[in-house]
């Protein structure tokens, strides 16, 4: 019997955290969703008054078009709101001379008494008018519902802002614009059904595991090759019962979305009949037209481009009956969602149980108690790390295939899911050259152009600081030189300054009226040159800068080296007949191979990664060509705001330094092994 | 064999010195101008580049004027002003700020894992280093738009210190622990265990014996931190938003970005800022180039 006991209890433990994992991560799905769809409904609600606001106000206005009917707004107005308090104000706009009309807002009546004139600083309100007139008028033209005809925004302590543009004749003269708090219900389900649901199988486990039937054996190996036996319980257990929980979730969901999609109906024929009132008191009823579908508006603001076919139009429009068929459409589509995730928690549950079962999560807990204290050293350092870090890294991937931006980032990832078409966007452009009227233009924006000016620029300054800090360590390691340490702490000044510092300052020495490289130049009888209006000048600048930055670098290391080579060696190839040329062939390039080849190496990433330098002096001009990969992605991020794009560019970056570090790594290998 | 004794410096056929001392020369003056002329703005009292007024038809002798680094008056007013004027003095304690909490927290974290890598065997071991090794090459642009969403909008530590100083630590990190742990490796264990059988806990240990003995690693690890922390612009940029929160070299940009153009007040500032830098790593940098070269050299 003993021989079950370590059996049983991985098991026991793993289906015990495996059943509360599902039973709480499934209430948690079902909690939230609800919870938004609760949110929705209220946002419908709202839309629902607005439009039979509006709805009411067209017709009041189309009767005389000359006339603004104001006595019979402010009934409109005060009826409305005596019957909704959670109403605090609404307010009436006429867009031809940009007049508010009527409010029930006491603020509203100053400087002047209502109706009057929009003041200048209530300018928004002008904007929005006009940006909701062109919106109904641009989906008129395109026959498609692409732009929001409303705009809801939520202001502070939870009152929501929602504005409708009415129409007279298919045209737009105006909107109302209400502010009311959104009651949203809280409704969530419990958590406790779903735990006992879920600890079902456990009982049931510990009791049946101790039957013979799962627990009888002689022995040690007798017990290790029965051991599927507790295993294949726990996971038939656990399978029947997340089932189970799963369909009860998925119920529960179901039946409380039927309920308040049925609510939100009846308040929508209540409204129905309070339009008919005030109608009839205005003495409007012949206008009056039974069919609305305000509940219709919901969609326009919440889901532009609709397919007029799609199931959730036939919910709307729903005037004094409810379709059943319609919502359980409807709730189809929208609990697929919820469907889909609880069955991803149900699979996660599996993995746990999985994991316990084959004992992985004991041996993992070993490992940890006997190793405890290192891991509790690294454990700062690395925890660090992974949230900072490679988390960082991963979303950032995972960004790169969707084509999140700033206007759809607030939007659930999934939504924006593209696979690989920013990859193919950006590899794929292989137009190097535009053409236009003057003939065939470089494309600036193209990968390939930034690629090209990041191999010159990465090998030009490579080429330049080894030359230049090479010949200067060498002249520096002349014997007897006097002022020796004087160059070389003002050498390596330049280094020392921060970078960014530096690129501000060649920036400006760049200058084309007053900097002082063009002044020189202008000593010398030239004229000032545009740095930054061509690209190679701007490319030069660039490097003048960068060149300046790193040949100290090169210096210091060139010169330790330097200085670590026997003298004696060129004593005897001074002896043996060597001219200078093959000293320094044969002795001193060999000589300094192995530290210059990592300080290479470094420097070579280092420059293909230097942001400050390029972003503050020449920032891409003229028009991007003198872009580097980092610049472009940066900018692509942060002033074009396409995130997922210059996510995938920056993946792409980070494969080519991959790629080069792999290759680079060969080479050296090779070449140590031939030395 | 020739006995004659020999004049090495004939031998060489080296170069006269006075075409070597020109050639210095020559780049002295390229590294030395530009920082003659950020400190000659800086004492000029003015906002311009120029140090003299170029008049209509500048002859070559005016140019020479304009540029040479020596202002028309020296004057102290940039400074002053730049530091109660404008708010960068300020800005410069935020940056103190960041960079002391960047060295503080960096120090610890790197310390506690170099010593966890160095002394212990345990498994993930080689793959913990090669992670942190690897991370260096992740490209700042595609963690940035993750980190500000991470930082700025799931934790809400947009605008706050903390948020930055994180950042900042945790990009010091592994140059730290590689340091660290190459310097930890170099002291004997034989200190620890006998601490060990002294009856010694190993946070004793840690703290008592090998901290103090890595001081002269611990300052270059710290000296690394801070200079990340004083140094770093982009990260800056993008996580502190509201002008008061700017670190230093933000505000500098702010001087000089766009369409004022305060040369002054930028070169003012530059100075503050740079000072302490230079002398830091004036002295620092002798350490790590050397860390750089030892392994090549015995390679």
């Amino acid at each position: 019997m003993k021989f079950w006991k370590s059996f049983s209890r991985h098991n026991a433990v793993g289906l015990l955290l495996a059943t509360f994992l599902a039973g709480f991560l499934g209430v948690v799905v079902v909690n939230q969703t609800q919870e938004q769809l609760l949110r929705q409904h209220a946002e419908r609600g709202a839309i629902m008054q607005v439009m039979a606001l509006a709805d009411m106000v067209s017709s009041v206005v189309k009767k005389d078009p000359t006339v603004e009917p104001i006595d019979s707004l402010n009934t409109i107005l005060q009826e409305w709101q005596a019957n909704h308090f959670e109403v605090t104000t609404i307010r009436v706009f006429k867009l031809d001379g940009s007049r508010l009309m009527a409010s029930t807002s006491s603020d509203d009546f100053k400087p002047k008494s209502l109706p009057r004139k929009l003041s200048p600083d209530e300018k928004w309100l002008y904007d929005l008018g006009h940006r909701l007139r062109s919106a109904v008028d641009i989906n008129r033209e395109e026959g498609i519902q692409r732009k929001e005809e409303m705009e809801l925004e939520y202001l502070k302590d939870g009152l929501v802002q929602i504005s409708a543009p009415y129409k007279t004749n298919e045209k737009v003269v105006g909107f109302v614009q209400i502010r009311a708090y959104l009651n949203i219900r809280e409704e969530s389900i419990g958590y406790l059904p779903a735990i006992l649901l879920a600890s079902a199988p456990l009982f049931l486990f510990i009791i049946l595991s101790q039957t013979p039937f799962f627990s009888a054996a002689e022995n040690r190996r007798a017990a290790t090759r029965l051991a599927w036996k507790p295993t294949a319980l726990a996971v038939v257990l656990l399978l029947t019962g997340l089932t189970i929980l799963n369909g009860y979730c998925i119920d529960k969901y179901s039946a409380n979305r039927q309920t308040w999609e049925r609510q939100l109906v009846e308040g929508h024929h209540n409204q129905l009949v309070e339009v008919a009132n005030i109608f009839e008191k205005l003495g409007l009823s012949d206008t009056y037209n039974a069919n609305r579908a305000y509940s219709l508006a919901y969609l326009y603001i919440r889901t532009p481009a609709l397919d007029r076919n799609d199931p959730r139009y036939s919910n709307a429009g729903l005037d004094s009956k409810v379709d059943a068929d319609a919502i359980s459409t409807v709730e189809r589509l929208e609990t697929g969602l919820v469907r889909k995730s609880l069955w991803g928690v149900f699979v996660l549950s599996i993995l746990v149980l999985g994991f316990f079962a084959v004992g992985w999560a004991a041996r993992i807990w070993h490992t940890f108690n006997r190793y405890r204290y290192a891991y509790f050293y690294i454990a700062p350092a690395m925890i660090s790390m992974l949230i900072l870090v490679f988390f960082p890294f991963g979303y950032g991937i995972t960004l790169s295939f969707t084509d999140s931006n700033i206007f759809n980032n607030s939007k659930p990832m999934l939504d924006n899911w593209v696979w690989f078409k920013n990859y193919v966007s950006i590899l794929g452009h292989f137009d190097l050259f535009t053409k236009t009227e003057s003939g065939s233009v470089l494309n600036y924006s193209s990968f390939y152009w930034t690629l090209l000016m990041t191999f010159f620029w990465t090998i030009s300054n490579v080429i330049v600081g080894v030359t230049v800090g090479l010949l200067l360590a060498l002249t520096l390691n002349t014997k007897d030189l006097r002022f020796k340490t004087f160059y070389r702490v003002i050498l390596i000044l330049p280094w020392a300054i921060p970078n960014y510092i530096t690129a501000l300052i060649w920036k400006g020495m760049f200058h084309q009226q007053f900097g002082a490289i063009n002044q020189v130049i202008q000593m010398f009888g030239g004229s000032p040159v545009a740095w930054y209006d061509s690209t190679f000048t701007s490319f030069l600048t660039n490097l003048a800068t960068n060149g300046w930055l790193s040949f100290p670098f090169m210096m210091v290391i060139s010169l330790g080296a330097l200085q670590s080579i026997d003298a004696s060696m060129y004593e005897a190839a001074r002896v043996e007949g060597a001219n200078r040329w093959q000293q320094f062939r044969y002795i001193t390039l060999p000589s300094l191979k192995p530290t210059l080849v990592p300080a290479v190496i470094l420097s070579v990433v280092w420059t293909f990664n230097m942001f400050n330098v390029i972003y503050l002096v020449s920032g891409g001009e003229p028009a991007g060509s003198t872009e580097i990969l980092v610049t472009k992605a940066y900018k692509i991020a942060f002033e074009e705001y396409r995130y997922g794009y210059a996510a995938a560019y920056s993946t792409i970056i980070f494969g080519i330094l991959v790629v080069y570090s792999v290759f680079q790594n060969r080479i050296s290998k090779a070449s140590s092994g031939n030395n | 064999m020739n006995k004659k004794p020999v004049n090495l410096a004939k031998l060489e056929g080296s170069i006269p010195h006075v075409w070597l001392h020109l050639f210095l020369g020559v780049f002295t003056i390229i590294a030395l101008y530009p920082v003659c002329w950020v400190l000659a703005i800086a004492f000029s009292g003015r906002q311009d580049m120029l140090f003299s007024d170029v008049p209509q038809n500048p002859n070559i002798w005016d140019r020479l004027r304009a540029i040479l680094p020596w202002p028309q008056n020296l004057s102290f007013s940039n400074f002053v002003d730049v530091m109660v004027q404008q708010p960068f003095g300020h800005w410069l304690l935020n940056s103190a700020i960041v960079a002391l909490a960047t060295t503080l927290l960096g120090v610890f974290l790197a310390c506690t894992a170099a010593y966890a890598f160095s002394r212990f065997k345990f498994p993930g071991q080689h793959v913990g280093l090669m992670a942190f090794l690897v991370s260096q090459m992740f490209p700042g642009t595609l963690m940035m738009v993750p980190l500000y969403i991470i930082i700025v909008q799931w934790l809400k530590l947009g605008n706050s210190y903390i948020g930055l100083v994180l950042v900042y630590s945790v990009t010091s990190i592994p140059f730290c622990v590689w340091m660290l742990k190459g310097y930890f490796d170099t002291i004997s264990v034989e200190i620890e265990e006998s601490a060990i059988m002294d009856g010694a806990s190993r946070a004793t240990i840690f703290f008592r014996i090998i901290l103090p003995l890595a001081r002269p690693a611990i300052a270059v690890v710290a000296l690394f931190s801070f200079m990340t922390g004083w140094n770093e612009f982009i990260l800056a940029s993008i996580f502190m938003e509201d002008e008061s929160r700017y670190t230093a070299p933000v505000g500098l940009k702010f001087f000089v970005g766009g369409f004022t153009q305060q040369w002054g007040y930028f070169a003012a500032g530059s100075i503050i800022v740079s000072v302490p830098v230079c002398l830091l790593f004036m002295y620092t940098q002798k350490h790590l180039v050397s860390g750089l070269t030892a392994g090549g050299v015995k390679g």
